[in-house]
């Protein structure tokens, strides 16, 4: 069987980061795999701009950054496979690949996880109704349309309110399809705040708050929709119940990191981020095994994915050196928060940057932190809304002083 | 002139196409959607079923006991995964109990091995069992197939063995003199005899023969939830509650491929096509399935669906003769079960003795078996000789772009996404086709030899792309 030190299964923002990073650091033994016949990702269907602010301090489009990304992964030459589909990986870190060339396993030292993430689709949100035709994830219909040429509708609505969703109204819009509104179950928008005026507003496209999609209805293709709001509880009000025509209904309702494979290394999952457990070297329960990007938990920045895959980058290059992690202490999330991220603390690290959601808006709250039973930091935060990531870098001087475990708490004074 | 006319290429049609394809005779099947197997028979439980249950001197009980029999051959020979989990019937309380021990007495009478189970026995086999079962009845011969995989692989042979299967070609009039003249929108087409296999249009074709035809079916929908396959082993038989007058209840069943259903229920509706998915009813299999096994989170749900029951106003199957006119109608459950049973009944006794046809010994088609059930070497072999069978084409069901393209030229062809799905998979996964539809329209495009926007989803009219020159050319 073939060898290799660090395997990187996906070649988009997250993982080329970590492959650039790790050979800038001269790790020379690297093979990134990529199911796809280009790298990039799916930054490659996302042809608006937006990208790069934090990383780059430029607005770049999604192929653009990308493209800085290959570039630099050319130049460091390191080794790839396109068309390359990652079967099956064990506990052992035996890796099963089917491409063009053949079926066969390699043995890897280090498996870095960054295969992105899949849409929440029709049957996970049960829309009852037909099952016509004429319902796609928002991501498909961007495909169709940016990578491939073609429109998938006339008239649209959206379901959901996440950035896909707001993204393609605006695109749709541009291609001269008809965007008919779009719906968002919650009292509030899930996507960017720029999003929601520089892709509906503009345009003129309604935002239903507090609004959901009860029924589909076509013999064929999709003929209308019945459009309802909801109560404090999500229920539908069926007195609000109204039919609006359209052929098209598009799904903005959530990604969904893909760890089918991690499953089958027997990577322990969160099942509140639905990716992967790991410690703050964003290294998973399994030694050698680590994840970054929207594999671990979805990203609203795609330079905050980077990031990731670049710290990954720093923590493979421990592991690699000998440094065992061995005491991991519990990162638990207090209060109004939706979930935290390390979900450990591991007594190595030297630094530690905390992620964190909120579970709904706050104009104003106090991160607290604090171990075993002793506050640490406690700070005020203003303007927190579930679509935005936070992080937070613990100061070095806290380090030492974690203990038992660590809470995460967000509260209201 | 064709010595007989099947309507519809459902499971009844398919069985019927590729028992006659064994004879002399010469066949056309005439099916109105694009795509064959896309009614009735893609949507139900898949159960072939023991038998147990239809009423004394039916011609349910008669065709289903034989056609569960007649499945073993069958799979074996055309190589179709035939699933013998067996099956439980869940008892709640005493009353319960008693119905079951009837039901074994009647099971016992027609030969079909039963077994009663206690707690612990039941327990042991099924540990995600509802709380409430205290006792359960098991059938350990009762089998689950994929329904279109069958009627895929009968249909391949059938046309492999010179059936010719004319799709979108609904039959819109019958006109008898010395032969019958079926006509449809494309064509007229002679026949001396004409076997009526159209489901859910089973009453109305009937009439386009006879005005004055009496019949009419009912048409019972049922719901359906659908899990990922990463749950496969949370059940190991299929489970059901007591059979009521309103069928067989609410059950959980794994699909051959690991999916686990929940459903269905059973609601007159008005039009058969309504295959649409309710809240109430969701809700009800939701409630219902709680009786039979401790329920999943909603959140595991890949898919719902719903399947229209075309049933008969006596309960029972109609197969009968109008003088060379062949009505096989009413197929509703256990019609799957039942189906080489009735294309066997319909051949002995209508068929056969007007043409006493020769039997031809024919070689079998076999179709390919899916690359992610063989080992990395056999695979690696495959490739090296083709390396499109190293490129996946659908990550969530491991299908590779050549088994898609085996796919759309199979003797039947393949010709909308839809119909590649349940041929090879991609698209029934946890993705539900966001990964791979585009390319599995991007190939159908190419290896049909049409544009993408000529492309069916599903039936015929169900073209879904707009090229966006077409959209700046009107402006
Ligand atoms: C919810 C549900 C659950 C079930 N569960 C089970 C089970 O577990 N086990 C079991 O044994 N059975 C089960 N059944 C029953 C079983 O599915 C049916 O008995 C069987 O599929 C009927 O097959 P068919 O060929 O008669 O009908 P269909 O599959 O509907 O085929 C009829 C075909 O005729 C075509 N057609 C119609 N009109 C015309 C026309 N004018 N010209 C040309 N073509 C035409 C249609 O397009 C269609 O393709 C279930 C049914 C339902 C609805």
């Amino acid at each position: 069987m073939k060898k290799n030190k660090i395997v990187i299964i996906g070649g988009g923002s997250a993982g080329l980061a970590c492959a650039n990073a790790l050979r800038q650091k001269g790790i020379q033994d690297i093979l990134l795999i990529e199911k796809e016949d280009e790298l990039g990702g799916i930054l490659n269907q996302c042809i608006h701009n937006g990208f790069g602010l934090h990383l780059y301090k430029q607005e770049l489009t999604g192929p653009m950054y990308a493209q800085r990304n290959i570039d630099l992964f050319m130049q460091l030459e390191i080794p790839y496979i396109l068309n390359a589909t990652v079967l099956n990986i064990t506990e052992d870190k035996i890796i099963t690949i089917s491409e063009p060339e053949g079926c066969y396993q390699i043995q890897a030292e280090v498996i870095v996880l960054a295969m992105g993430a899949r849409e929440r689709t029709r049957g996970n949100i049960q829309i009852p109704g037909d099952r016509c035709v004429g319902v796609w994830t928002a991501g498909v219909a961007q495909k169709y349309l940016n990578i491939e040429g073609y429109l998938v509708g006339k008239r649209i609505f959206i379901l959901g309110s996440g950035d896909i969703g707001l993204i393609m109204a605006r695109r749709l819009t541009l291609a001269r399809a008809k965007v008919v509104g779009v719906a968002e179950i919650m009292p509030y928008s899930n996507g960017l705040t720029r999003n929601i005026v520089q892709c509906l507003h503009d345009y003129d496209i309604p935002l239903y708050l507090s609004t959901t999609i009860t029924k589909i209805t076509g013999h064929n293709r999709v003929e209308s929709i019945t459009l309802c709001q909801v109560d404090d509880q999500r229920r539908p009000m069926l007195e609000t119940a109204r039919e609006v025509e359209v052929d098209t209904v598009l799904l903005s309702v959530g990604l969904i990191p893909d760890n089918v494979l991690s499953e089958k290394a027997s990577v322990e999952i969160d099942h509140r981020t639905k990716g992967p457990l790991v410690d703050s070297q964003l290294m998973t329960n399994i030694p050698g095994v680590f994840a970054c990007g929207n594999v671990l938990h979805i990203h609203d920045l795609v330079d905050h994915v980077s990031m990731e895959g670049m710290l990954v980058a720093d923590s493979v290059v421990s592991y690699l050196n000998d440094q065992h992690f061995v005491q991991r202490i519990p990162v638990e999330a207090k209060g109004e928060l939706n979930y935290v991220l390390p979900q450990y603390f591991d007594t190595n690290s030297e630094s530690l940057l905390i992620k964190y959601r909120v579970t709904r808006p706050k104009s104003k709250a106090f991160l607290k932190i604090s171990s075993n039973g002793k506050t640490l930091v406690k700070l005020p935060k203003v303007d927190l809304h579930p679509s935005e990531m936070q992080t937070f870098q613990l100061p070095k001087v806290f380090l030492d002083k974690i203990n038992y475990n660590l809470v995460v708490e967000l509260c209201d004074e | 002139m064709f010595d007989i006319i099947i309507i519809g290429a459902g499971i009844i049609g398919t069985q019927m196409a590729y028992t006659l394809s064994l004879t002399s005779l010469s066949v056309l099947v005439l099916e109105k959607n694009a795509e064959i197997l896309n009614e009735v028979s893609s949507s139900n439980s898949g159960i072939i079923h023991t038998g147990y249950d239809p009423d004394e001197h039916t011609l349910k009980a008669k065709l289903n006991v034989r056609g569960a029999y007649l499945y073993r051959e069958l799979c074996a020979k055309l190589e179709v995964p035939l699933m013998e989990c067996g099956s439980m019937i869940v008892a709640h309380n005493e009353k319960e109990i008693q119905k079951l021990l009837a039901l074994k007495v009647k099971a016992d009478r027609r030969s079909i091995p039963c077994k009663m189970l206690n707690q612990n026995e039941l327990r042991l086999e099924e540990p995600h069992i509802a709380d409430s079962v205290i006792q359960a009845l098991l059938f350990p011969t009762t089998a689950a197939i994929l329904p279109w995989q069958m009627g895929y692989a009968l249909i391949d042979n059938a046309c492999q063995n010179g059936v010719q299967l004319h799709t979108s070609e609904p039959v819109l009039k019958v006109e008898r003199g010395s032969c019958f003249t079926v006509t449809t929108q494309k064509q007229s087409y002679q026949a001396k005899m004409v076997i009526n296999c159209s489901g859910l249009n089973g009453d109305k074709v009937a009439r386009l023969e006879d005005p004055d035809y009496p019949i009419h079916l009912l048409y019972k929908r049922g719901e359906y939830q659908v899990t990922d396959k990463s749950d496969a082993s949370y059940i190991n038989h299929i489970l059901f509650p007591l059979p009521t007058d309103h069928g067989k209840g609410v059950l959980a069943v794994k699909t051959v491929e690991g999916n686990l259903l929940f459903g269905p229920n059973n609601h007159l509706v008005d039009d058969p096509y309504d295959g649409s998915c309710t809240i109430e009813g969701l809700n009800e299999i939701d409630a219902k399935i709680g009786e039979v096994i401790k329920p999943l989170p909603k959140s595991r749900m890949i898919r719902q669906f719903a399947g229209v029951r075309p049933s008969s106003p006596t309960n029972d199957f109609i197969i009968e003769d109008h003088n060379h006119w062949i009505n096989v109608i009413g197929i509703d459950s256990p019609g799957l079960a039942s189906s080489p049973a009735i294309a066997e009944y319909v051949y002995e006794t209508f068929v056969k003795p007007v043409f006493n046809p020769i039997m031809i010994d024919r070689e079998v088609y076999i179709h390919p078996k899916p690359l992610s059930e063989m080992s990395i070497d056999h695979r690696n072999q495959l490739v090296k000789k083709n390396p499109s069978y190293g490129q996946i084409v659908c990550l969530c069901e491991d299908v590779s772009l050549q088994e898609v393209i085996d796919a759309i030229h199979s003797p039947a062809q393949t010709k909308s996404v839809k119909g590649i799905k349940r041929r090879t998979r991609p698209g029934s996964g946890r993705c539900q086709g966001g990964f791979c539809e585009a390319k599995i329209v991007e190939l159908l495009s190419k290896e049909l030899n049409i544009p993408r926007q000529e492309v069916l989803y599903d039936n015929d009219q169900t073209q879904f792309l707009i090229p966006m020159e077409d959209l700046y050319e009107k402006k």
